[in-house]
């Protein structure tokens, strides 16, 4: 056991990470001392990263201690880089945190600067060299083993390294030395990895005093809303996913997520679609002290074009109310992934499939798939389908003729079944195109029986694998898969 | 097993029924061997092309072997199976299927009732109709042809493995008695070994023009682990077909041991003369070109 963190009063009295616990505990008898939770860690770093989100919405986590704000552009809205990064420093020591920052031109320089700098820097471009000379190599983000091998080699801070002849310590030290070297100087563009994905269309609001009732909300949003049409009508664009965040005074973050099934422009439209979002939110929504920042971002969005209906009000499948109302049952209930396919309002669309499994498919609700040609729909399986399909078959023990009998007894859920009449098989090969192991190319094909027992209720079983030598060596298997009605 | 003569297999497409058949002809007829059938019929798609073939590995392996020719029409007929019953039989089977390339494009031969109709003689004919064509219309087909061909014409049944066998062997037989024809048992077979069925999916994707995770009930689902199934089906059968398995071994009783032969010998004769005819014509070019 060891000490993954200390605060200032033990760090003061000589201890250090990485120190053994025994050690630290005989030196000094009353530490207190808590479990290390990195779980714990995260969350706070990712909650960190998201109240971040109101510098810019480029912010990438360094884990375990650290985040990356691009702020290129951004700084000028808060009185240039100095005013950006005393805002920042100040408002997150009013959240109890302690934090040490930079601003410099490349991510290494910054990172280097905000643990090694004594104060607070700003490092101007090209100006890295000189500021990070003298500080240890250890900040310029090398593994133990290279660090210990350039102290081996005499090599401790920054400066040696840049002066050090590169082609000897390329050779002894590997790349990463003088890449890290060279990202940190600026030689080597790096770029940060951001957190979420950066909205195509953003707009925001900032007030002076926070607001905290849900009315003063869903105004905020239309009046947000009213300038993000103005923006869409321009690039002639309709929102499909929609962001609306809400920055809470003392850091928390809330994030609310709707999706259309059509792109949407029209403010009213979208109130209306955070409207049941914040109803289906409920209490979860805690205001607290008031929201000081709000942001609506487009996630996602498609083309609109102006279009006039038509006189006869055909294509009734394309409704834009029951659009709109599927739309709103989808936020109520916990929309946002409605373009990643876990639309919460679906319905099954067939498929032709060999497989009962993947002979039904989900799409969402508002989604018209196209209907197949009639000479195409004609295709059916050979056999009948069940009128249920279990989620996953479920194996019974069969008394059943070898190698192909139809099954006489079965015993499911601990009951016992008397096959009376029976029909089958009906061989089904599996898709072999969908795995990837070379086993995947010859799936155990199953026989399907449509079985009937003394009371007249029907079952669909199937055996998976074949008796002997064409089983390849595995002793089948039965399940029931289905019933009939 | 059932004692008695063994199943013999006459429905079993090589890769010369193109874009269907997924194994060569040799594949064929070593697995057949290997299995200890009584004898193999190679039926390709309006074609003999795999005859010579089928032919040699057939005497290599010892196997009995039948040439012949799955006869498929234009005009809705179901498809029938032709095996000469002599040599004057192979000479009609061939002008049959002449008629049909002629009429036809390359590749895609126009086979129409009437040339069986003309062509038929000789020949020992099993019709080979889909399960949702056991009907009045194939009735009145089996009528034509066993007053035209009498005792010839006999009805395939195979097992689709699509959970309505016995329904569609139950209808076969009544069809059958009525019509007063034979029934045979044959396996339908389209690739040799069960790990073949990749290729065959995919030769029908490229057949049917679509990808294959689209080509859903196209694709011939049931994974038919061909001959063994075949095999064993039918043993499985024989105690109520017996009959119908009986007639494959029959045929090959019959004195035709010397007509595949013939037939191997008259396709490969015929490549090579026209292979001649072709090179004659090509120098005659090349003198006209100096």
């Amino acid at each position: 056991m060891r000490i993954a963190a200390l605060d200032e009063t033990a760090e003061a009295l000589g201890l250090r990470r990485g120190q053994g616990i025994a050690d630290a505990r005989a030196a000094h008898p009353d530490l207190d001392i808590v479990p290390a939770d990195t779980q714990a860690d995260r969350r706070l770093l990712t909650a960190i990263a998201d109240w971040c989100d109101r510098y810019t919405p480029l912010v990438a986590l360094d884990a375990p201690d650290g985040l990356f704000l691009d702020i290129s552009g951004c700084a000028h809205l808060f009185g240039g880089e100095q005013g950006l990064l005393a805002d920042l420093m100040a408002r997150l020591h009013e959240q109890g945190l302690a934090v040490r920052a930079a601003i410099a031109s490349t991510p290494g320089a910054a990172w280097a600067a905000a643990r090694f700098a004594e104060r607070p820097l700003v490092i101007e471009k090209g100006a890295e060299a000189p500021v990070l000379a003298p500080f240890a190599l250890a900040a310029l983000r090398l593994d133990a083993e290279t660090l210990a091998g350039l102290a081996k080699v005499g090599l401790k801070t920054v400066r040696q390294l840049i002066d050090a002849p590169r082609a000897p310590l390329a050779r002894r030290f590997g790349r990463q030395c003088l890449l890290r070297l060279d990202q940190a100087l600026g030689a080597v563009e790096e770029a940060i990895s951001p957190r979420l994905p950066v909205p195509a269309l953003s707009v925001e609001r900032r007030l002076a005093e926070p607001v905290g009732r849900i009315e003063d909300v869903e105004q905020l949003l239309l009046a947000l809303a009213m300038r993000l049409k103005q923006d869409l009508e321009r690039r002639g664009l309709g929102a499909r996913a929609l962001e609306y965040t809400l920055f809470r005074v003392d850091g928390a973050v809330y994030r609310l997520c709707v999706g259309a099934s059509r792109p949407v422009r029209d403010a009213e439209t979208i109130v209306k679609l955070f409207r049941e979002r914040l109803a289906g939110v409920g209490d979860e929504l805690d205001a607290g002290y008031g929201f000081d920042v709000v942001r609506l971002n487009v996630l996602a969005s498609g083309e609109l074009a102006g279009s006039q209906g038509d006189f006869a009000q055909a294509g009734e499948a394309d409704d834009p109310d029951v659009a709109l109302l599927l739309d709103r049952i989808a936020a109520r209930l916990g929309g946002g992934a409605v373009l990643d396919g876990r639309h919460p309002v679906r319905r099954a669309v067939r498929q032709e499939s060999h497989e009962p499994e993947r002979a039904e498919r989900h799409v969402p609700a508002g989604d018209h798939p196209k209907s197949l040609p009639a000479k195409e729909e004609a295709l059916q399986p050979a056999a009948p389908r069940p009128v249920r399909l279990l989620t996953a078959p479920e194996p019974v023990e069969v008394v059943a003729g070898v190698p192909e009998g139809p099954p006489q007894r079965f015993r499911w859920r601990r009951a016992l079944y008397r096959v009376v009449k029976a029909e089958g098989p009906e061989r089904i090969g599996g898709e072999w195109w969908h795995g990837d192991a070379p086993e995947d190319l010859q799936p155990h094909p199953r026989d399907y029986y449509r079985v009937e027992d003394d009371e007249g209720r029907r079952y669909w079983l199937f055996r998976k694998g074949l008796y002997g030598p064409a089983g390849r060596g595995v002793q089948p298997q039965w399940f029931l898969h289905g019933m009939f009605a | 097993m059932a004692p008695g003569p063994g199943y013999a297999e006459l429905a079993a497409a090589s890769n010369f029924s193109f874009l269907s058949g997924a194994s060569h002809p040799e594949e064929l007829v070593v697995t057949a061997k290997r299995l200890g059938l009584a004898g193999l019929g190679l039926a390709d798609r309006n074609t003999v092309s795999g005859t010579v073939r089928a032919h040699m590995a057939a005497k290599e392996a010892g196997l009995s072997y039948r040439p012949g020719a799955r006869l498929t029409f234009c005009d809705g007929t179901p498809d029938v199976l032709a095996y000469p019953k002599n040599r004057t039989g192979w000479g009609r089977l061939c002008r049959m299927l002449t008629a049909g390339n002629l009429r036809g494009e390359k590749g895609a031969p126009l086979m129409e009732r009437g040339d069986l109709m003309e062509w038929g003689g000789d020949l020992a004919l099993a019709v080979l109709p889909k399960p949702q064509m056991l009907d009045e219309a194939c009735l009145a087909m089996l009528r034509e042809l066993k007053s035209t061909f009498g005792h010839a014409v006999r009805l395939a049944v195979t097992p689709a493995y699509d959970g309505r066998d016995r329904v569609t062997l139950a209808a076969s037989r009544a069809l059958a008695q009525t019509s007063g024809v034979r029934l045979m048992a044959v396996g339908n077979v389209l690739y040799h070994d069960p790990a073949r069925r990749v290729l065959g999916d995919v030769l029908t994707s490229i057949r049917e023009h679509v990808p294959l995770a689209e080509a859903g009930y196209r694709l011939n689902g049931q994974c038919r682990a061909p001959f063994e199934a075949a095999k064993r089906k039918w043993r499985g059968c024989s105690a109520a077909e017996p009959e119908a398995v009986a007639r494959n071994a029959l045929l090959f009783r019959r004195g035709l041991h010397l007509l595949a032969r013939r037939a191997a010998l008259s396709v490969s004769r015929r490549t090579r003369r026209r292979q001649g005819s072709r090179r004659r014509r090509n120098w005659s070019g090349s003198t006209w070109a100096t």
